[in-house]
């Protein structure tokens, strides 16, 4: 799943959004991440479905996290805000991965999100996202 | 058991609140659309109802106006989009009891839900029942909480969508129901119901109902509308 994670930033990198968002639906698909819910649910309800065997699975939890951040790219600018939000309190929490690359990309991503986030609100990069 | 009817088309969703639903000990109803869900508001007459505003077929503010328009006090929460206040405002305003807006907590929504049985529970203890026990046309008489109907003190053979039928007529209180109202009402309208279903089921609550079927009293055509039910 790394692997695909990692497809889905080369193809955000190349500006390639929709196909991107085509590509978390498969994986998603195949790993039992329940894209439905992901918009429709809080992050802490959201936090049973991201385990597996009954821990948490960063992986999940960054492909849930990269989701939000897909939708938020798509989203008017009040929406996105919500979701890019959401999308770094995920991304804050995926914890220690396996793959050097990923979590850099992951460090990366976290900039990202709160750069984003400064220039949409500046009163919202001064506060942690609720 | 207190009865929670979730009438949301998310398969995911309506799943997920119904494990966390059945969990807390309600016995929970799903329907996917909302000509399902109203359908089975009417029949099931669950405590409680769980309503998405963005539905297939009909969305949750009409679902939501015909129940009140029906007179049914059933608590309604709804399902709302982050910041839309005015979808919030129009819900209340239709007579929804309380919103939870999406991305909402789990926890949030089963405590809004118990909050709302709470209060139900105390707002009908030793109140009147919602809708009268026994309705009156001619010389029919139909007995709500049996769901049996009498004519002139005989009991008449209904199928449960003739039934269906003449209730949602009596309920418009002589107003006209087009067909289309009909159908989604009572059959939880589809394109697999054909629109002379409606015609066929009135003309059989006329044979069984009325004096003269040439010249009926109380089961009448609107002409190109639909029907309405004379008392």
């Amino acid at each position: 799943m790394g692997r695909a994670v990692a497809r889905v930033r080369e193809l955000l990198t190349g500006q390639f959004v929709a196909e991107a968002a085509r590509e978390i639906e498969v994986v998603a698909q195949q790993a039992g991440v329940p894209l439905a819910l992901i918009r429709v649910l809080s992050n802490d309800s959201l936090a049973p479905l991201l385990l597996t065997a009954g821990e948490p699975d960063p992986l999940k939890r960054l492909l849930a996290a990269e989701y939000l951040y897909v939708e938020a790219l798509r989203a008017e600018p009040h929406d996105a805000m919500d979701l890019f939000a959401r999308a770094l309190e995920l991304y804050r929490g995926v914890g220690p991965l396996a793959d050097a690359a990923l979590t850099a990309a992951a460090v990366d991503r976290i900039t990202d999100l709160e750069r984003r986030l400064a220039s949409l609100d500046p009163l919202l990069s001064r506060r942690e996202p609720s | 058991m207190k009865r929670v009817l979730v009438i949301e088309d998310n398969r995911d969703l309506a799943y997920g609140l119904r494990n966390n639903l059945e969990i807390e000990g309600y016995e929970v109803e799903v329907a996917e659309d909302g000509p399902k869900g109203l359908v089975r508001a009417r029949a099931s007459r669950p405590d409680l109802i769980i309503l998405d505003l963005m539905l297939p077929g009909m969305d949750g503010y009409r679902v939501l106006r015909a129940l009140r328009e029906e007179g049914r006090q059933t608590p309604i929460l709804i399902l709302t989009a982050r910041g839309e206040e005015a979808d919030k405002v129009r819900g209340l305003r239709l007579g929804a009891d309380d919103y939870v807006t999406k991305p909402f907590g789990v926890l949030e929504l089963l405590a809004r839900v118990e909050a709302l049985m709470r209060r139900a529970s105390v707002a009908t203890a030793g109140a009147e029942p919602a809708e009268p026990l026994v309705e009156r046309f001619g010389d029919v008489e139909v007995h709500c909480a049996s769901r049996t109907v009498l004519r002139r003190g005989q009991p008449v053979a209904l199928t449960p969508k003739e039934y269906e039928l003449l209730i949602a007529l009596i309920r418009r209180r002589g107003a006209v129901a087009t067909r289309i109202e009909l159908l989604t009402e009572v059959w939880g309208y589809s394109a697999a119901v054909l629109s002379r279903t409606v015609d066929t089921h009135v003309a059989e609550l006329r044979r069984k109902l009325e004096d003269d079927l040439q010249a009926p009293s109380h089961i009448l055509t609107a002409r190109k509308a639909g029907y309405r039910l004379q008392p």
